[in-house]
């Protein structure tokens, strides 16, 4: 919603500048500009919405952060770890239809996730040299 | 497409040298990672990129190529966002992503389906948790105080971020 609303405010703002204040400028071009750009903030903004969703990084900082003593490895594998982040995803993927369970086994669903999960991991190989971090 | 009419650059050449000089430091971020992969990725990527577009930004400055100031404004806005996207982006190939690495375990299970039981026998904290710990402190956004992790200057900074945008939001703490 807030995408469409700013992009409508784009093109006003786009018609705005050809019509009234540059008017000998490309329109076209100039909108195509200037959306590559729009849809590229938007992106980043996306990201850091994201990042804390799902980031377990900052999750990790947030709960250092609450503990003003500071926390031992223990403690913070108490407070998040790895069962909390599967059953997290777990719940994404299968409110998504990437994944379905059935008879208590997870299968592959909607098969996008997992292509985009073969394309990044080949891009990791292209410019790493390796499939994965912990190789 | 025009490339430098009349000395200056044209309408479509902004969105021109703005992809290809993006092209230009995605290839020279891949020789360099192909030659010496950097300790730390996203600093040098920043490095990299800040660098092609300054020195692009002077030879179009010595030249007098861009028409006005919205010229300018418009091309070092579009290097700028897609920087910001490629970087922002590039954490995904740097570090592994669970819902992605969990899809390809599930795929590799073919037909027979994965188990949940499986699933955390091969996706524990050594796996998922405490590589980031480590990224944390070599990022130096937290430090370990004898056998307690805390937050630097830094970490508080961006943890304060963090609380104040999930709080506009209304929602939890996420991970």
């Amino acid at each position: 919603m807030g995408f469409i609303f700013g992009f409508l405010n784009l093109l006003i703002f786009e018609l705005y500048i050809y019509l009234v204040v540059i008017p000998n400028r490309s329109f076209t071009v100039n909108l195509i500009t200037e959306i590559i750009i729009y849809a590229a903030l938007s992106y980043c903004y996306f990201v850091f919405i994201n990042l804390g969703e799902t980031a377990r990084r900052i999750r990790i900082l947030r709960e250092v952060f609450d503990a003003p003593e500071g926390l031992s490895l223990e403690e913070i594998l108490r407070r998040y770890n790895a069962k909390e982040i599967i059953e997290r995803r777990l719940q994404r993927l299968l409110a998504n239809g990437q994944i379905i369970i059935e008879e208590d086994k997870y299968y592959i669903g909607k098969p996008l996730m997992l292509w985009m999960a073969k394309i990044v991991v080949a891009f990791k190989f292209i410019l790493l040299g390796k499939k994965s971090e912990f190789d | 497409m025009i490339f430098f009419k009349d000395g200056k650059i044209a309408n479509m050449d902004i969105l021109f040298c703005g992809i290809i000089l993006l092209l230009a430091a995605f290839l020279i971020h891949f020789f360099i990672w192909k030659f010496r992969l950097p300790k730390h990725h996203t600093k040098a990527l920043l490095a990299i990129f800040a660098l092609v577009y300054l020195c692009n930004i002077i030879v179009f400055l010595i030249f007098l190529a861009f028409h006005s100031y919205y010229d300018f404004i418009q091309f070092s806005l579009l290097f700028v966002s897609l920087t910001l996207v490629y970087i922002s982006s590039y954490s995904a190939v740097e570090v592994d992503s669970p819902s992605l690495s969990m899809l390809l375990i599930i795929a590799e299970a073919g037909p027979e389906g994965l188990p949940k039981e499986k699933l955390y026998d091969i996706m524990t904290d050594a796996f998922l948790v405490k590589p980031r710990i480590i990224d944390l402190v070599n990022d130096k956004i937290l430090f370990l105080d004898k056998d307690k992790y805390k937050v630097t200057r830094k970490g508080a900074v961006i943890a304060k971020m963090f609380i104040l945008s999930r709080s506009l939001l209304k929602t939890p703490k996420g991970g």
